[in-house]
């Protein structure tokens, strides 16, 4: 055991300017700390990162795992089963508990397909509970520890994060993965006129811009999530993945060609701000699934008309199969947060609210010149097109607010009747 | 030689495609029944496509494909002609003749589905499918009457 050492005024004064209670208080656990082993750097830098008193005590709980003698990597527990592994004695505790299921022999509905999550959730613990106990990162329907510590975790109801097609999506997304630099016929991109490659450059470049945020946002709420309900957290590491390709893909494209990366507007970056920032996940992902990615899959559908070579529809194409996964994800997902709040006609009223404003961004983001202009440029094929081209800008915004309604509808959120969106392009 | 459209020109194309299993295992599966309308009003024909795995598991001839279909595609006879012979002519569709062109707003062909998640599906697996129509290209194909 270390001995008592004194503690530097420094820590106290650390762990009462980030909160502690009192400094007697800090003074006590400090000790406790400091008496288990724990160095007075490690208690700095713990403290550096937040630790809060609470979470001392409950580590410091764990006694067994930190008591150490000083110079020694093992504590007492480590040493008796040295100890016993070299007279040849095993634990085999594992070997002989009779707590778990046993038995368990998922069969593959396709063996061609291979074993899917859908294959497993139907062997074994595939539907989560609405409200699991535990906070742990314990696989759902595994024997756990009663003192397991608990993660912290903020989303532990499934109508917070889940969808009906969460593990569909996420098998989907596994088997269509693709690489930018090796399924993109780079080779077939030739040199664009000046005007079809500034536009394409500016729609690359927003595009490039707006993408990573479907990562960020997803990775920001992810470990709040309770890992009972990992196939969201699958999910979300997939479109964590689609997204740090499409960023990829269109920065590729923008430097690939002879032109370059373009404008970035303050007004994307606000509503870039405003999914990153929102309070709750249902909120953003409301942002971001539906309406935004919702958007963006009209763009990279109109891509059919964007494109000016193989190359280009190529990644459109491929963008827009990952997109609609997304979107598809952030539709059912809306569903089943309306359909199982345990408050509905409250959650409904507030997401009502939300959309009220959110959706004054859909013609923000259609009257933005550096957006419509080059759509429309290379919808037109050119300048001199323009005019060609905005007829077409005009039926995507038809169709970007159907569908968005439409998606609206299927999750039970109707807004036909109150959308802050113009039926029509006013131009 | 068959003839568009028909269950056998389907399934010819379908044979192209589990000759090609590889190349459709890398694109992905397609969970999906898929549509196919020719033509218009009651002289219309429909099929459907049932899409498994990497392949397509069977071909029928059906009234009305929207009532069995996630989504449905929608062309005259002249429109899935055009498509098929361009992707005859150039191995594989040039920029205007892709399914996902040729049914936008405004474009000759149409996609059809009770909901948008299911519309979603034709955006989800487009690449497949496209592929699967692709393979026209080597396939023989004698049109039926307009």
């Amino acid at each position: 055991m270390t001995q008592a050492r004194p503690i530097p005024e420094e820590l106290l004064d650390k762990a009462v300017a980030k909160g502690w209670t009192s400094r007697k208080a800090a003074a006590d656990t400090i000790e406790l700390a400091l008496a288990k082993g724990f160095s007075v750097e490690q208690l700095g830098v713990a403290l550096d990162m937040g630790l809060t008193p609470e979470r001392a005590h409950e580590l410091l709980q764990r006694a067994a795992l930190f008591v150490r003698n000083e110079g020694d990597i093992f504590n007492e527990q480590q040493h008796e089963y040295i100890e016993n592994l070299k007279k040849g004695r095993y634990d085999l505790e594992w070997l002989h508990d009779p707590r778990p299921n046993w038995g368990i022999t998922a069969k593959m509905r396709d063996a061609e397909r291979g074993l899917t999550l859908q294959d497993i959730n139907k062997a074994y613990a595939g539907e989560p509970d609405d409200a699991p106990e535990l906070r742990t990162m314990a696989p759902r329907g595994a024997v756990v520890d009663p003192e397991v510590p608990d993660m912290g975790y903020v989303y532990n109801q499934k109508y917070q994060v889940w969808s009906d097609n969460v593990s569909a999506l996420y098998e989907e997304a596994c088997g269509r993965q693709w690489s930018a630099t090796r399924d993109i016929p780079w080779d077939e991109l030739k040199p664009l006129p000046d005007d079809l490659e500034r536009a394409q450059c500016q729609i690359a470049t927003f595009l490039s811009e707006v993408e990573m945020i479907a990562a960020d946002f997803p990775a920001k709420w992810q470990w709040q999530m309770n890992q009972h309900f990992h196939e969201v957290k699958m999910f979300l590491c997939t479109q964590a993945m689609d997204e740090a390709r499409h960023l990829e893909v269109f920065r590729k494209r923008a430097l690939a060609n002879g032109g370059g990366l373009m404008r970035c507007l303050s007004g994307t970056e606000l509503f870039l701000r405003t999914i990153l920032h929102a309070p709750t996940y249902i909120q953003g992902s409301f942002l971001m699934h539906v309406l935004g990615e919702g958007l963006v899959l009209d763009i990279f559908r109109g891509g059919e008309f964007l494109a000016k070579n193989k190359t280009e529809k190529e990644i459109y194409r491929l963008c827009m199969q990952d997109e609609a996964r997304h979107v598809s994800y952030g539709t059912m997902h809306l569903k089943y947060f309306l359909e199982h709040h345990p408050e509905h006609e409250q959650a409904l009223a507030e997401m009502h609210a939300l959309a009220e404003v959110a959706e004054l961004g859909i013609p923000g983001f259609l009257t933005n010149p550096f957006i419509i202009e080059p759509l429309a440029v290379l919808m037109g094929d050119g300048v001199k097109g323009m005019d060609k081209g905005m007829e077409a800008v005009r039926l995507v915004w038809v169709r970007m607010r159907e569908e968005y309604l439409n998606r609206c509808a299927l999750a039970g959120f109707d807004r036909r009747d109150v959308t802050k969106v113009p039926a029509e392009a006013p131009f | 030689m068959p003839k568009f459209p028909s269950v056998e020109w389907f399934e010819a194309v379908g044979r192209r495609v589990a000759d090609e299993r590889e190349r459709f295992k890398h694109l992905g599966y397609v969970d999906a029944n898929v549509g196919v309308k020719v033509g218009t009003g009651g002289a219309a024909k429909g099929y459907l496509l049932e899409f498994a795995g990497y392949g397509v598991r069977r071909v029928r001839e059906v009234a009305d494909p929207a009532q069995l279909a996630d989504f449905t595609i929608e062309g005259r006879l002249d429109d899935w002609k055009n498509m098929i012979e361009n992707i005859r002519d150039h191995g594989e569709p040039d920029l205007g003749h892709t399914l996902n062109r040729l049914t936008m707003a405004g474009t000759p062909m149409q996609v059809v589905a009770k909901d948008q998640l299911q519309v979603d599906l034709f955006y989800r697996f487009n690449q497949s499918i496209q592929a699967f129509f692709n393979e026209a290209a080597g396939v023989t194909t004698e049109f039926s009457a307009s």
